[in-house]
């Protein structure tokens, strides 16, 4: 009997053989755990992530594994949510653009609680974050995110658990029909919509998501039967529950020579994705122009019809959450101070009168309706009638622009600064970049535990 | 494929469990005076108007109607003294029947496959597991949440196709105890559980949702673990409907699942998942203002055709929908227990033995039919499911229990050989949903018939109480020490008085010896 799709996409996560993985692909994956590592050491800057994390150990309890950036670990339940949490906190993880959903958050954590339970080398991590993430973005290609997001569905919650579930599965050894089990067992915990956009349950998707591969990894090692093709399944398979039956073939195509994920954008900046091509555009002029912050009279922000009816709405933002979804703020903060980290959302820096003035009198948004969600324009007006203007159609980080190693780095000191001495950093940058080649991983889940709070 | 046609039961009989025969020789049985003669009416439940566009429908509700909130509203402000006596007391009978299939899920087939993932996810031991060991809160409500489903005992709501005890009482239990709360805090949050998951149901619309792949169990399930769990955290207004969005934000669970265990697990998951809404909900994190009816991803919108907003909280407060909740007396499909009712029926009124009878045609709905008509029973699950098995073995044993699901029974060559020459199932156009029709024909000559719409344990014809003790008392059998079992049962008989669930746990963890 032919294979299903579920079959040929478990058999695939289930066999390729570990450290076999494309030079380019064997990068990228290695960026996702640098990003993830940094996104967690700077998740203090998320406004719930003390709540999430005292969530996190009422549920999943105590426990040993590791928590990035604590001393105390927790259950690998319990280390799943907070870590899948942390890496999304501060609103600067990955971005797979063309489905709108983020991918590290998922596969990570519960692929680090398992290599570090089963005491497991670098080259398997790696190829589990990689085959994992690849199994996430190829079904999400296949949903067809232009007709499941505006239903309404959000996908981090339902692609995310499945590409965690093979990362669980990979380093838990299961053969293919486990592993499609596995795949069962996450699609049958797929949830999430925008009925939460606004709210910080949006990230909850995401560590929800990445739990719930956990589950269903661990329980298909168990041997527990599961639907036989969860994806194409007629009545109830993920690409008809979530969409219109969407583009199965893509799931499949090129599975094993082409490596999808590696158009999984990285973030440079803070901020929702949506953000980051205007970002990019502010950036590039003031590389290219230096305006004077105060000769600067009018700032026009254009993006796509979709991007401004979710975003526009923040253009006076209350708190740091809505101002990392904020135009406004972000690119003000670009252009005026030529800077914008997480430190310029922080409660005292929105308060700043110069900003919000500037922000109320100067910046404004509209709709191109030629962009794609991937493009932006900033037009400067100068107080002399010189007009400046940057269009982007690609924001730096993703596949059109790519973010430099020096780019990661510069932001993994970034999110570590004040956390992580500088050696420390640098030892941990180290060992990340030639992860593969660790085959014990006990220095590296130290160093994850060593960070300092930040200091207030 | 499998499918379901909702029926809407016409609703229960308040009081109607008093005087119920109480069950003959420790084991359930059936008689032909337990059952009512006359029966209840059934609509057949039909695919609900086309809407031209149910997004701007469901716009036009959302400026009215925002039943997340009324939930939470209602059930934040919720006190054991605003229950009637006559609701208290079926919740009463529903945690019992709960405890005790979820005691006797220990022998589920997959019990020990979920045991090893609850513990695998670690933490600390902090709840019950009944029968079992201890377990962190997640670790218990998953696997409490499996054995409460494991055996096919159960409870069903039949308009929604839904088991609901599984996901509300778990989380609620873990809570509980690890707090040492009393019993009247414990029923008031089953109580809002239980009628949150019939409400969201309701407003769901099963057959538009069912046409759409979804499972209920998994869908509005996890709505009632978290306003149990909601409930006896205390939680105001704001957070109790945070609580209940964090939970919608976890619907899922389709039918792609059917045929394996996996459909089970849609129960156990959704009581983690009210678990963990309620937990995060506490924290003051925040979630959608309606994920009911939210313009942009509303759980009505997505999962079904719009739903019905008003339906949601149509009479809430005076009208308490979880009446509507059935109880299964015996460990089989949901769609099955008429036919079994029948079976009893006749085998008290006309004292059948297999060697007089000639044949037995059994007439099921096309639904019931097409789920169990030609289950094969080679195996437990299977045969737990298999209108013909469990026709010829309620003849032979004239009993419907573990031991007639036993590998031994089901491979049984004589009883295989007279379910195969004697017993036909067939759709019979005129039964509707969970309905049966049996025609037993005699060697010599005389032809008996039952037909009824509903079975013992229907909402319309509730367990009488010393019912549901005695299947506690079988269920706990080998699993639980027999005082520990009844000292149970009575302390959830007066919940009202108990001050601390601890206690109430450790009766009901420690396995018999």
């Amino acid at each position: 009997m032919t294979p299903n799709i579920t079959e040929r996409l478990a058999e695939f996560a289930a066999t390729l053989p570990t450290g076999d993985l494309p030079h380019s692909a064997a990068m990228q994956a290695r960026s996702l755990l640098l990003d993830s590592v940094a996104c967690s050491l700077a998740s203090d800057f998320g406004n719930e992530t003390d709540a999430y994390a005292r969530f996190a150990e009422a549920a999943g309890g105590a426990g040993d594994t590791t928590v990035i950036g604590s001393r105390a670990g927790l259950s690998p339940l319990g280390a799943t949510l907070l870590n899948a949490y942390q890496i999304t906190a501060a609103t600067i993880c990955d971005t797979y653009v063309p489905a709108h959903v983020h991918i590290t958050p998922e596969i990570v954590p519960p692929a680090l609680a398992i290599a570090e339970r089963d005491g497991l080398d670098g080259a398997s991590l790696l190829t589990a974050i990689a085959v994992g993430a690849e199994v996430a973005v190829r079904i999400a290609d296949g949903i067809n995110y232009a007709v499941a997001g505006p239903r309404g569905w959000h996908l981090p919650g339902i692609v995310g658990p499945v590409g965690a579930a093979a990362a669980v599965g990979r380093l838990t050894g299961l053969g293919p029909l486990e592993m499609r089990n596995a795949f069962g067992l996450a699609g049958s915990q797929s949830a999430g919509t925008w009925a939460s956009w606004g709210t910080p349950t949006v990230k909850f998707h995401q560590s929800r998501g990445s739990a719930s591969g956990l589950l269903a990894g661990l329980l298909a090692k168990t041997g527990f039967a599961s639907s036989a093709d969860i994806i194409g399944h007629a009545d109830g398979g993920i690409l008809v529950a979530y969409s219109d039956g969407g583009t199965p073939e893509k799931i499949l195509d090129r599975l094993g020579t082409h490596w999808v994920f590696e158009d999984i954008s990285l973030r440079v900046w803070p901020g929702g994705a949506p953000l980051q091509p205007a970002l990019t555009a502010a950036f590039d002029l003031v590389t290219t122009h230096a305006p004077e912050p105060d000769a600067i009279g009018k700032v026009l922000i254009e993006v796509s019809q979709d991007v401004y009816d979710a975003h526009a709405r923040f253009d006076r933002p209350q708190g740091t959450f809505e101002a990392l979804l904020s135009f406004h703020i972000a690119v003000a903060c670009a252009l005026r101070d030529r800077r914008f980290w997480l430190t310029s959302v922080e409660p005292a820096a929105l308060d700043d009168a110069g900003l919000r003035s500037f922000v109320a009198e100067r910046v404004s948004m509209a709709v191109d309706p030629t962009f794609s969600r991937e493009s932006g324009r900033v037009t400067v007006e100068m107080a002399d009638g010189t007009r400046l203007a940057s269009r982007v159609d690609g924001a730096k980080g993703t596949r059109r622009n790519p973010a430099t190693l020096e780019d990661l780095r510069s932001k993994f000191m970034n999110c570590a600064a004040g956390r992580l001495s500088d050696a420390d950093a640098r030892d941990l940058l180290d060992i990340i970049a030639g992860i593969d080649g660790q085959s014990d991983l006990g220095r590296f889940f130290e160093l994850l535990r060593r960070p300092v709070r930040r200091a207030a | 494929m499998p499918s379901f046609t909702a029926v809407v039961a016409t609703g229960g009989r308040p009081g109607a469990s008093d005087g119920q025969p109480a069950l003959r020789e420790g084991r359930i049985r059936n008689t032909g005076k337990s059952v009512p003669a006359a029966m209840e009416k059934h609509v057949t439940g039909s695919e609900p108007p086309t809407v031209a566009d149910p997004i701007r429908q469901a716009r036009g509700r959302d400026l009215t109607a925002r039943p997340t909130s009324e939930l939470a509203e209602f059930c934040s402000a919720l006190t054991y003294d605003d229950i009637p006596p006559e609701v208290r007391d079926r919740v009463k009978g529903i945690i019992l029947d709960t405890v005790a299939s979820a005691i006797a899920g220990r022998r589920g087939d997959e019990t020990g496959q979920i045991e090893a993932l609850a513990g695998a996810i670690g933490g600390a031991p902090r709840a019950t597991v009944l029968a079992g060991p201890r377990m962190s809160l997640a670790g218990a409500a998953l696997l409490n949440g499996h054995q409460a489903t494991a055996v096919a005992l159960c409870d069903i709501h039949r308009p929604t196709q839904c088991h609901i005890t599984p996901a509300v009482i778990p989380p609620a239990l873990a809570i509980a105890e690890d707090r040492r709360l009393g019993g009247r805090a414990f029923l008031t949050a089953v109580t809002a559980g239980l009628e949150v998951v019939v409400r969201v149901g309701t407003g769901m619309r099963y057959p538009a949702m069912r046409a759409r792949g979804w499972h209920s169990p998994g869908v509005i399930g996890p709505f009632g673990g978290a306003a149990a769990g909601a409930s006896l955290m205390g939680l105001d207004p704001t957070r109790f409907r945070n609580a209940l969005s964090l939970a919608g934000t976890q619907a899922a669970g389709t039918f792609a699942q059917w045929g394996t265990p996996t459909i089970r697990f849609h129960q156990s998951r959704a009581a983690y998942s009210g678990l963990l809404a309620a937990l995060l909900a506490e924290t003051g994190f925040k979630a959608s203002p309606d994920v009911l009816t939210a313009d942009h991803g509303g759980l009505f919108n997505l999962y079904s055709d719009g739903g019905d907003a008003e339906a949601t909280v149509a009479g809430l407060g005076t009208e308490w929908t979880l009446r509507t909740i059935s109880l299964r007396p015996w460990p089989a499909a949901a769609g099955i227990q008429t036919l079994i009712t029948s079976l009893f029926a006749l085998i008290d009124a006309h004292d059948l033995h297999p060697d007089a009878i000639e044949t037995v045609e059994v007439g099921l709905s096309k639904t019931v039919h097409d789920m169990h008509g030609t289950q094969p029973w080679d195996t437990r699950p299977g045969a737990l499911l298999s209108a013909p098995y469990v026709t010829g073995v309620v003849l032979h044993d004239r009993r419907c229990w573990f031991e007639q699901v036993a590998p031994e029974r089901i491979a049984s060559p004589d009883l295989d050989a007279f379910i195969r020459s004697r017993v036909s199932v067939a759709v019979d156009g005129a039964v509707a949903g969970p309905g049966a029709a049996v025609t037993v024909r005699m060697r010599d000559g005389r032809v008996f018939e039952d037909r009824r719409a509903h079975p013992r344990g229907d909402a319309a014809d509730p367990l009488g109480r010393a019912d549901i003790q005695e299947k506690f008392r079988m269920c706990s059998e080998g699993l639980i020490d027999p005082g520990a079992a009844d000292a149970a049962i009575a302390l959830i008989e007066r919940l009202e008085e108990l001050d601390d669930m601890a206690r109430l746990a450790g009766l009901l963890g420690q396995p018999a010896k």
